[in-house]
């Protein structure tokens, strides 16, 4: 990398990534899979995704200039990291599919209904194009900016629903059983998909013993959020875990009233989180072309940005029925996301374990 | 050329190609410290001519004059050298009153030695044997100024030049006379005119580049202040100063300033706002990238900040650089009132920003896509407000946009005893007239006239037409797809400003990326007491400017 | 120069192809409906009856006030949604339902159950979830077209009679949201207010609750200040309970909060056992002649004359929604859930059958304070 970030833009960089997942279903997911004991759930997980990132911490030390797809290479030379890479750039790209479909089509049901879908896919894209066309720099230093605002958003929301909530609500505390809230339940640490992207945060740090104070506030932070996302949720809608298509935060927005003159501030919050969703796309666009970068011998990836924007487009205006992208986002995203902090946590155990071979 | 190439074109990128300048830290430059200065000058001449060039940068510096002379007196010839500073002092005092009796061989210089001549090769302690009182007949018999100082210290001798007066070194005293031979040109040094303050210096710049470069002396009344001078423009060869705290300025800055300067290319500089759109980054961007202003105390503030500034001779604007988006929302009163009335008017400025930029594209989104974010009792209003109105929403908006920027243009020209009337007969008659004859929504008229005002708000020129601009784009994004398609502009604004540099200091700094707020430069500012530090983005060379403790007083 | 122009053409056709977002309906073309009522129609083909009222913004006068007049109108119809259009059709403004502050519905229907179009109303994007439930004891239709022929009356119509009926603690909070969650969640049963028309005015006393879908049953303006202390939701109250000193007149008291209730659930011998403990402060607002209510004896007379009235009020209460309508509003399920861990201890226990034999334990603690009178002559 040619430009390093500093400690702050780092943390809203994780953040965004996580607060976007937030907004877009994780929390219903995680609702889903484990009813009332959603709450100590993310407490456990936060725990669990804690430990995960001191683990990561300490294994990422050695290699401060390196991320995933070079470690990879490192480990088991040019084959490994071209497979690394590509599933990377399909947990991305997959990512970016599904987000783009989710604001779309919240956008269309509630305000578009008579615009064409090209069209609102269009605004996406056409963000996404300009900002890896300037670059990541910029990207990660707006990102720190709106960053700011979408936390306070979500800090109103709590504060705005938090008259509504009826606490009984998340009793039995444990769920249905110790079984599913635990350990079936360590699954929803894929609500941290932050996790993801602290193999490819060390580069790009100015000063690498920031890492693990960045990788423990950031999850922290996160973890925080959603704990009150989800216990809001599960106290005020309790049959959220059967709603359809709605985003989950959106239902939230829409009940919060300030006095008989603040009401109905959806739109707002909707207006927040689009700007927000460009900057997560933007993002994860240009860690595909970065990936892509080190994959091939290009050195103008941003020129291929366009291509990989117009496969987008295609997938989401050829599939425009909801079945893959509920695939995606239930299923491939959940279980791919675990997939892939596997893979990559034995690829840093087992570079670790050949450099240390190769220091002796 | 075929479309493929069209488009190739427009998809290629540039940015390689691209200036990139960012601030590299310096390597801390130890400047010379007061301590370790020569404390007395010494009684060879050459010596304090080297130091006292060294000091004032005398190579670089354009306005520190030294001048080389043979004195006469007692009938034999030293070797001398007036030091001052031009601009501050009057040359007609220090050609006649001076120089002439110093270098003319008149009565009280013929002695008995006449021919004699104390050449530098001799040694120094030859002549003092001789008890000629050099120094006392200087200050008796040849200098015919009434006031005169004999100095020997270097400090003090510093000051006096700081101060206007003239240096008078001569080789074998260790005294140096300091004439007092004032003469600011002061003429017609007028009130500002466009940056109006109650509480503050009430001079400004003139037109002239010498005049404007002894205003700055005086106030900043230091010898680290550097002035360079250059020429610009083949035909016209307009002299253009740049100045910067030797001590403080980071010196990659002031290089890049240099490099930008000596290398435009044009016949003529007639003014700076020529020369700001010759050296700023990006000149596409609707932002300005360096702040213009026609205060001298401004002006000094920034250059005792690190930053450098830049004077035209002919414009009496001097341009700061580099500037950030923070600078344009700030007013010079602000650091001159107590800390919080100076937030109170930031956060009015800031709020005044929002308004001016957004309010009418967020009126036009609301009403078009989001009427349920409205009271209901306002969405009631509005709508049987413009029942009556033929007029789309953005039709009405634009026309009363338009006719308000049409006003504002009109009464720039106008002269100035009916411009007033311009402006009443316009915004009142015209609203009324347009209301009451259901062209427009009173509601409308209100939003164009708190757009207006607001847009007065903002205190720098440029930055308030930038806002014009954008309010133009954002309501015709609002009017076409709602909050998508002011978030669209948004975004995309915020990732071109992101990745705009002014001199290479990103232009949200100290926000974005996170520096010190300590400062004069952040957005909130500090007590006076609280503002230890300079702006870490402008990376200078004494990032402190104050103790810890700077009211002793009060410990 | 191509590219600047490839650049406007780009622009300009992504402008233009918004077009069809340019004829969205601006303010001025939208109608906007205040309140929905729900009625049985008479006719067998079309069951539901659609009743909408509609703000009428006139602009009246030169200084361009506006005065919102509202009308009403009403469709026979399948569904509410089916309605809506051809309630669209008949008018001349697009309909808008953003600003719908209440939907009614007649009790009949509601006690013939309403899952037909509540799930339609929760999933509607336009209605607020912050809309109010109202049930009238009339029909809705009639009960709207008084609503619309009361002067002065605003869009904040029905949130506002709401509130200021709220200092009598005779009504609570009835919002689509908490009615659609409770009818989803199985800790509580769905409430709504319950609205008649008295003397030419609305009037709203009570609450109907409801088991599931249908409306169980009716609560009296008492019953819900029980309710509403229990679920903390109490502000402010004035009873009047019996005198020790003058019977002949009754002793007015002002309650008042912060109320803090406890409930706890437990179960013994198969059979719940609920207790409540509930504090309240009161004052007294009445005086009666010769009569010294600072001394300590007479404070706890009164004081003991409250918790009486009060513990008497939520027996009554509590009994009538457990034996007469089974139907758990306060959400005593959810402390029960409290003694469990998991959902699957839980599943050993039948709520429902268990809650009407629920025995009730109810303590009443208040504290009297003085209510500056002038009692003494």
């Amino acid at each position: 990398m040619e430009f390093k970030i500093g400690k702050y833009q780092a943390i809203s960089f994780i953040l965004i990534v996580m607060i976007n997942k937030i907004l877009l279903n994780i929390p219903k997911e995680i609702i889903k899979q484990s009813q009332t004991g959603a709450a100590i759930n993310v407490i456990f997980t936060c725990i669990l995704a804690l430990l995960l990132t001191l683990f990561i911490c300490s294994l990422v030390k050695k290699f401060p200039d390196e991320d995933i797809i070079d470690i990879s290479k490192f480990v088991g030379s040019k084959p490994l990291q071209v497979l690394l890479g590509i599933a990377y750039i399909l947990f991305f790209s997959s990512i970016i599919i599904t987000v783009i479909y989710e604001f779309t089509n919240l956008l269309q049901v509630i305000y578009f209904p008579t615009t064409s879908v090209y069209l609102l896919l269009l605004s996406f894209i056409i963000p996404m194009a300009v900002a890896s066309k300037i670059g990541f720099k910029s990207i990660l230093k707006t990102n720190t900016i709106i960053t700011i605002f979408i936390l306070l958003s979500l800090i109103v929301i709590f504060l705005g629903t938090i008259t509504n909530l009826r606490i009984t609500r998340i009793y039995p505390i444990l769920g249905t059983n110790i079984n599913n809230t635990f350990i079936k339940g360590s699954i929803n640490i894929f609500g941290y998909g932050g996790l993801i992207y602290l193999f490819f945060l060390s580069p790009l740090l100015k000063n690498k013993k920031d890492f693990k104070k960045i990788a423990i506030i950031s999850i922290l932070i996160s973890g925080l959020f959603l704990l009150f996302t989800i216990t809001i949720l599960l106290t005020i809608f309790p049959f959220i875990s059967h709603s359809e298509e709605i985003l989950s935060m959106y239902l939230l927005t829409r009940c919060i009233e300030f006095g008989e003159f603040i009401q109905r501030t959806d739109a707002i919050f909707i207006f927040l989180w689009i700007i927000s969703g460009f900057s997560y796309l933007s993002i994860s666009l240009n860690f595909i072309n970065i990936i892509f970068e080190k994959l091939t011998t290009c050195n103008k990836s941003k020129n291929y940005s366009y291509s990989f924007l117009g496969i987008f487009f295609a997938i989401i205006i050829l599939f425009k029925n909801q079945s893959l992208f509920k695939f995606l986002e239930t299923y491939f995203y959940k279980y791919f996301i675990l997939g892939l902090l596997f893979i990559s946590l034995i690829i840093l155990i087992i570079a670790n374990k050949k450099k240390k071979g190769n220091s002796i | 050329m075929s479309i493929k190439n069209c488009i190739d074109e427009l998809l290629s990128f540039n940015l390689d190609k691209k200036h990139n300048f960012s601030l590299i830290e310096d390597s801390k430059i130890t400047s010379i410290p007061q301590e370790n200065m020569q404390k007395n000058i010494s009684n060879s001449l050459n010596d304090n001519i080297t130091l006292f060039s060294k000091i004032y940068s005398q190579k670089i510096n354009s306005d520190i004059v030294i001048r080389n002379f043979l004195l006469n007196a007692k009938g034999k010839q030293y070797n001398a050298s007036l030091i001052f500073i031009d601009g501050m002092v009057d040359s007609e005092i220090i050609n006649r009153f001076v120089l002439t009796p110093l270098m003319h061989k008149n009565q009280t210089n013929i002695g008995n030695f006449q021919n004699s001549f104390i050449s530098q090769k001799q040694g120094l302690n030859y002549r003092t044997n001789k008890k000629i009182n050099l120094e006392q007949s200087i200050l008796e018999s040849l200098v015919s100024q009434n006031s005169i100082t004999t100095e020997n210290e270097t400090s003090k001798i510093l000051d006096k030049i700081n101060n206007g007066f003239t240096a008078l070194f001569v080789d074998t005293l260790s005294v140096c006379f300091c004439i007092e031979a004032k003469g600011f040109k002061t003429r017609s040094i007028s009130k500002p005119e466009n940056e109006i303050v109650v509480r503050g210096s009430q001079e400004a710049f003139v037109e002239n580049i010498r005049t404007n470069t002894s205003i700055i002396r005086r106030i900043i009344n230091n010898e680290n202040l550097v002035i360079e001078q250059l020429e610009i423009g083949k035909i016209t060869k307009t002299s253009v100063a740049y100045c910067y705290m030797k001590n403080i300025a980071n010196t990659s800055l002031v290089e890049e300033v240099k490099y930008r300067l000596n290398n435009v290319n044009i016949d003529s500089l007639t003014s700076s706002g020529i020369l700001e759109q010759l050296i700023q980054d990006d000149s596409n961007l609707l932002y300005p990238q360096l702040f213009a202003t026609e205060r001298p105390d401004r002006t000094c503030n920034n250059i005792l900040q690190g930053r450098v500034i830049i004077l035209v001779n002919g414009s009496p604007y001097a341009l700061i650089a580099p500037a950030v988006l923070v600078d344009f929302l700030s007013s010079p009163e602000d650091t001159n009132l107590q800390y919080q009335y100076g937030n109170l008017a930031r956060v009015i400025r800031c709020i005044a920003f929002f308004i001016a930029m957004f309010l009418p594209s967020f009126y036009i989104a609301i009403t078009n896509f989001h009427q349920e974010l409205l009271p209901t009792d306002i969405v009631f209003a509005i709508s049987s407000m413009r029942k009556s109105i033929p007029f789309p929403i953005i039709f009405e908006l634009l026309i009363m946009e338009i006719s308000f920027e049409l006003i504002r243009e009109a009464s720039l020209r106008v002269p100035s005893p009916i411009g007033a009337t311009i402006g009443i007969i316009g915004g009142l008659i015209l609203g009324e007239a347009a209301v009451s004859a259901n062209l427009v929504s009173p509601l409308l008229i209100i939003i164009v006239a708190m757009t207006g005002i607001c847009s007065y708000a903002i205190p720098d020129f440029s930055l308030n037409f930038t806002i014009r601009c954008f309010r133009f784009i954002y309501t015709i994004l609002g009017y076409t797809a709602g909050f998508l398609g002011i978030g669209f502009g948004i975004f995309i604004n915020l990732i071109l400003l992101s990745n705009l540099k002014s001199f290479g200091v990103s232009y949200f700094s100290p926000y974005v990326p996170v520096g010190n707020k300590n400062t004069d430069s952040s957005f909130f500012i500090k007590p006076v007491w609280k503002r230890e530090e300079r702006s870490s983005f402008l990376k200078t060379q004494r990032p402190k400017q104050e103790e810890k403790i700077s009211m002793k007083w009060k410990y | 120069m191509k590219k600047k122009l490839l650049i406007i053409t780009c622009i300009l056709t992504i402008l233009l192809a918004f077009t069809k977002s340019y004829d969205v309906k601006g303010t001025e073309e939208l109608s906007y409906i205040i309140a929905i009522g729900l009625d049985k129609s008479d006719s067998e083909k079309e069951p539901l009856s659609l009743t909408i009222q509609i703000a009428k913004p006139d602009t009246t006068g030169e200084t361009g006030g506006t005065t919102i007049k509202t009308e009403t109108e009403t469709v026979n119809c399948n569904s509410f949604n089916l309605g809506l259009s051809m309630l669209n059709l008949e008018n001349v403004n697009e309909l808008n339902l953003s600003h719908c502050t209440a939907i009614v519905i007649s009790e009949e229907i509601a006690k013939e159950g309403i899952e037909n179009f509540i799930n339609t109303l929760t999933n509607n994007i336009e209605i607020r979830p912050t809309c109010n439930m109202l049930i009238s004891q009339c029909k809705a239709s009639e009960l709207l077209e008084k609503a619309s022929t009361i002067e002065d009356i605003s869009s904040k119509f029905y949130s506002s009679f709401i509130n200021s009926a709220k200092i009598t603690s005779y009504v609570t909070n009835c919002q689509l949201s908490s009615f659609f969650a409770s009818l989803h969640g199985d800790v509580t049963e769905p409430l709504a207010l319950y609205t008649f028309i008295k003397n030419d005015t609305i009037e709203s006393i009570g609450l109907a609750v409801f088991k599931d879908y249908k409306m169980a049953g009716r609560l009296s303006g008492l019953d819900t200040l029980c309710y509403n202390l229990l679920t903390n939701e109490f502000e402010e109250a004035t009873i009047e309970v019996y005198n020790p000193q003058n019977p002949s007149i009754p002793l007015a008291v002002h309650l008042s909060g912060p109320t803090e209730s406890k409930i706890k659930v437990s179960l013994e011998n198969n059979v719940l056992k609920i207790k409540c403990d509930i504090s309240v402060n009161s004052a007294i607002l009445s005086a009666s002649k010769n009569y010294d209510f600072s001394t300590e004896n007479s404070r706890k007379e009164i004081e003991a004359e409250i918790n009486k009235f009060l513990k008497e009020s939520f027996s009554t209460f509590l009994n009538k929604t457990s034996k007469e309508y089974n139907s758990d509003i306060i959400g005593f399920k959810g402390y029960f859930n409290k003694n469990y861990l998991t959902q699957d201890e839980l599943n050993n226990y039948n709520w429902n059958t268990l809650y009407p034999k629920a025995e009730f334990e109810i303590n009443v603690t208040n504290y009297l304070t003085s209510g500056f009178l002038f009692s003494k002559n």
